[in-house]
């Protein structure tokens, strides 16, 4: 198990965009029995989702939450010295799309920029890795997540297609000094895991493949409730744990949104009030490791903002990869969501 | 719990009637026994026994016997 503890951060802000296409399982999925349609509506707890088309990537609908938060914070961008683009759908193979997002969002020269292939692990590593630039010598940070799973799952997979939406955010960290309080992460890994969640050709072990279908995803859900329910609840009590906390002193559980069924019964077996791990998968789907960021805007956007909110942000998924980070919000701090069009 | 016992509670968490528990049918002949069910069951597993199965076990069972006899290796069911 990997620790560590980080003070010395703030999130300025938080953004998330969504496209605004919303494709409805039981109305849009005629290529499926409804029978089965309807177990994946009632157990994955997944009515509608949204969609980009073929020519949007993730990477525009994290520049639109950037766009936006940078003028909600009135940040000047000169002052941003550090991106960090987490995707497993990124505009190019070469060069890295954070490049491609440095220019777009006209950056200084001294900007670090860096792409961080993960995904459903994604968010928790994201703002571990910007706090850590932060107490090296950096000021600000954009962590910008954003993926769209919809545009690599198989139409004819019943197994994966009614599952995912898309969708991008934008976090704004900087370095404060006055920011006591301190920020604790716990990360784990299982290699044995990687094919549970993977798509085989395209990459290069088989850039080309005659059957397209290997271009899609390929899920083993059994293995990953398997593995669910085998290490979240560690990665949830070790990080109580270094934090001297309870599960009654933190407001909220944000989980990575990927089952209703799966985080209902981590939830029940971690001892988390329901009120405490909020779920969005009926609007959005899951959308990979965004969806946490999404759930703290869809959460939070009409919170009490006269005293900050603890959470604990927990990614966990594809490689086998988990993560979490328990961290403060304060009141200041802006939250946003905008669409896509 | 006993193999009556067991049976009636798999026939709970697939939602069929008992009748409808054929151990010995291959997993891929029983409508209700697909990934969801295989969730389900999972997470009754977990929630009753405090038990998950391994890798190996989930790839190798193949029919509700199979299921049927890890559980009783492990005690969960007893017949006297």
């Amino acid at each position: 198990m990997s620790q560590s503890e980080i003070k010395n951060c703030r999130i300025a802000g938080i953004s998330s965009c969504i496209p605004s296409k919303i494709y409805n399982n039981r109305r849009d999925s005629t290529q499926f029995p409804k029978i089965d349609v309807e177990k994946v509506v009632s157990l994955a707890g997944i009515v509608e989702r949204h969609v980009c088309d073929d020519s949007t990537c993730s990477s525009d609908l994290c520049y639109k939450s950037a766009e936006d938060l940078i003028e909600k914070l009135g940040w000047d961008k000169d002052t941003i010295d550090g991106l960090i683009f987490i995707t497993q759908s990124p505009d190019y193979f070469l060069p890295s799309t954070s490049c491609v997002l440095h220019e777009r969002l006209g950056l200084s020269d001294d900007c670090a920029a860096f792409d961080i292939g993960l995904g459903c692990s994604g968010y928790p590593y994201g703002i571990w890795m910007a706090a850590m630039m932060l107490n090296s010598s950096h000021k600000r940070v954009l962590v910008l997540h954003g993926e769209t799973p919809n545009r690599f799952t198989s139409p004819d997979d019943k197994v994966t297609y009614l599952l995912f939406g898309d969708a991008g955010s934008a976090t704004a960290l900087e370095y404060d000094e006055n920011c006591s309080t301190p920020w604790y992460f716990t990360f784990g890994t299982d290699g044995k895991g990687y094919e549970d969640l993977i798509i085989y050709s395209g990459g290069f072990r088989k850039r080309f493949d005659d059957d397209q279908r290997q271009h899609y995803l390929y899920m083993k859900g059994t293995n990953l409730f398997n593995f669910t329910i085998k290490k979240i609840p560690s990665l949830i009590k070790d990080t109580l744990n270094i934090s001297n906390k309870n599960t009654e002193d933190i407001d909220y559980f944000i989980f990575h949104q990927s089952n209703k069924y799966m985080m209902k019964h981590l939830v029940k077996k971690c001892g988390i009030k329901k009120e405490q791990a909020p779920i969005i998968l009926d609007k959005f789907g899951n959308t990979g490791g965004p969806s946490v960021p999404l759930t703290i805007t869809q959460t939070l956007n009409d919170r009490d903002i006269t005293k900050p909110v603890s959470m604990m942000l927990l990614g966990y998924g594809v490689g086998l990869s988990w993560g979490a980070a328990l961290l403060e919000l304060d009141k200041e701090a802006i939250i946003s969501h905008i669409i896509y069009d | 719990m006993n193999t009556q016992e067991a049976i009636s509670w798999l026939a709970d968490i697939f939602n069929v009637d008992e009748t409808d528990i054929q151990v010995d049918q291959p997993r891929e002949s029983l409508d209700y026994w697909d990934s969801m069910g295989m969730l389900l069951l999972m997470g009754e597993l977990d929630d009753l026994f405090d038990f998950t199965l391994t890798e190996d076990q989930l790839k190798n069972i193949s029919t509700i016997n199979d299921l049927l006899d890890i559980l009783k290796e492990k005690n969960f069911i007893v017949d006297k």
